[in-house]
């Protein structure tokens, strides 16, 4: 007991860090979440204006509207990455940001 | 999955090479794919973002970045810019080149960064043209004519017909749980036909394809959305077996069949916003 005591002081700040990463954690799955959604709904946007259920002008404002929010959830993505407020970020798009390339492969022989 | 560590940052100040001279404040450079390509190419004026702006490569040692210059803007994923996006895929395809794609909406400020980036991952990036190598990706989506197989169901299922004909006998209000089986028993065959279907089509293809991906099915009439792994020199054989099998099931399937791709669902190469980042 004494020593869990003891050890208090030293392990709330590490374990308060942790819940804050979680946090952040939770909150870029559910950004992740949301992109998905709209790709999802791009897709079956897509699919339904090539099957030919939609025509040109409801795809064109269907589009554009689900363009709007993808930029949305985009914008609050990077914003959150690269630690700036969102009405400052920079226009220029991937670059300059802290990233990394990734090569995969969901494929093998 | 091979990752590596920040590959397009910006100058290297301390870097003693003479600045390039492509740099203009508003321009950036779109890359398509990486290709394997000793000499200088073009494919075209078919540059994203509608200005015709020339297809070209950026080399290191025996890999090409396919690039074009552009301004410094976010792309949207709209029809009209992954349309050509692909189109620059599909030309160098057809220039007998195996590109192994970027994803959609790639930008780099400069020539020397894609050279860099090019650099920084060449052994990932030869690992994966070997392994891709005249390989190309084919898609194909299935839509089914529900009532057409609904039909066939009602007409061969003997319990479902029997159960059908008790019902549309009885007036009486206790077919209402007949009817519950009823409607349970003919999701269930919809579901076992859409699943037959389904690997019908997959062991058909199979044998002339290296790999194939399953994908999600969109919307509601699709019971198929898979991509296909092709050998380049089985392309023609494949293109058969759909021809097919897409009319052994006519009347009741449809077929979209697309193609050739790189192999966009076999190999991606992205940038990735990096969480650690964050704390």
């Amino acid at each position: 007991m004494l020593f869990k005591l003891l050890g208090a002081p030293f392990t709330l700040p590490g374990a308060g860090m942790k819940f804050i990463f979680n946090q952040l954690a939770e909150l870029a799955d559910q950004e992740l979440d949301d992109e998905r959604v709209l790709r999802e709904d791009l897709l079956l946007l897509q699919v339904q204006y090539e099957d030919g259920d939609i025509d040109d002008d409801e795809y064109a404002e269907r589009e554009a509207a689900l363009m709007v929010r993808l930029r949305e959830v985009k914008a609050r993505k990077r914003a959150q990455v690269e630690q700036v407020p969102i009405d400052e970020l920079p226009a220029e798009a991937n670059v300059e940001a802290r990233r990394r390339m990734v090569v995969e492969t969901p494929f093998d022989e | 999955m091979t990752t590596m560590q920040p590959a397009v940052s910006g100058f290297d100040e301390t870097d003693p090479r003479p600045p390039v001279t492509d740099v203009q404040p508003d321009s950036g450079i779109y890359v398509y794919s990486i290709i394997e390509c000793e000499e200088p190419r073009t494919f075209g004026k078919v540059g994203i973002g509608g200005r015709g702006d020339d297809v070209y490569t950026v080399h290191y040692k025996d890999l090409a970045a396919v690039v074009s210059r552009t301004p410094l803007v976010v792309y949207d994923p709209t029809r009209e810019n992954v349309l050509a996006h692909e189109h620059v895929n599909e030309v160098s395809i057809e220039e007998g080149f195996t590109p192994v794609p970027m994803s959609f909406g790639t930008l780099f400020k400069t020539e020397k960064d894609i050279v860099e980036f090019l650099e920084d991952t060449y052994d990932a990036l030869r690992d994966v043209l070997v392994k891709m190598k005249d390989k190309l990706e084919f898609g194909l989506r299935v839509n089914w004519a529900r009532e057409e197989v609904l039909a066939e169901i009602e007409r061969d299922d003997e319990g479902i017909r029997r159960l059908k004909e008790e019902i549309s006998k009885s007036q009486q209000s206790s077919t209402y749980f007949a009817r519950m089986q009823l409607g349970r028993m003919v999701e269930q065959a919809l579901a076992d036909k859409s699943d037959a279907y389904v690997r019908d089509i997959y062991e058909y293809l199979r044998e002339a394809a290296i790999a194939s991906r399953s994908n999600k099915p969109i919307g509601d009439k699709m019971i198929m959305h898979a991509a296909f792994l092709v050998g380049r020199d089985q392309a023609a054989t494949f293109d058969q077996k759909v021809q097919e099998i897409a009319q052994r099931y006519e009347g009741k399937l449809s077929f979209r069949y697309t193609g050739p791709w790189p192999p966009w669902n076999f190999v991606t190469i992205r940038l990735q916003l990096e969480r650690s980042a964050v704390v």
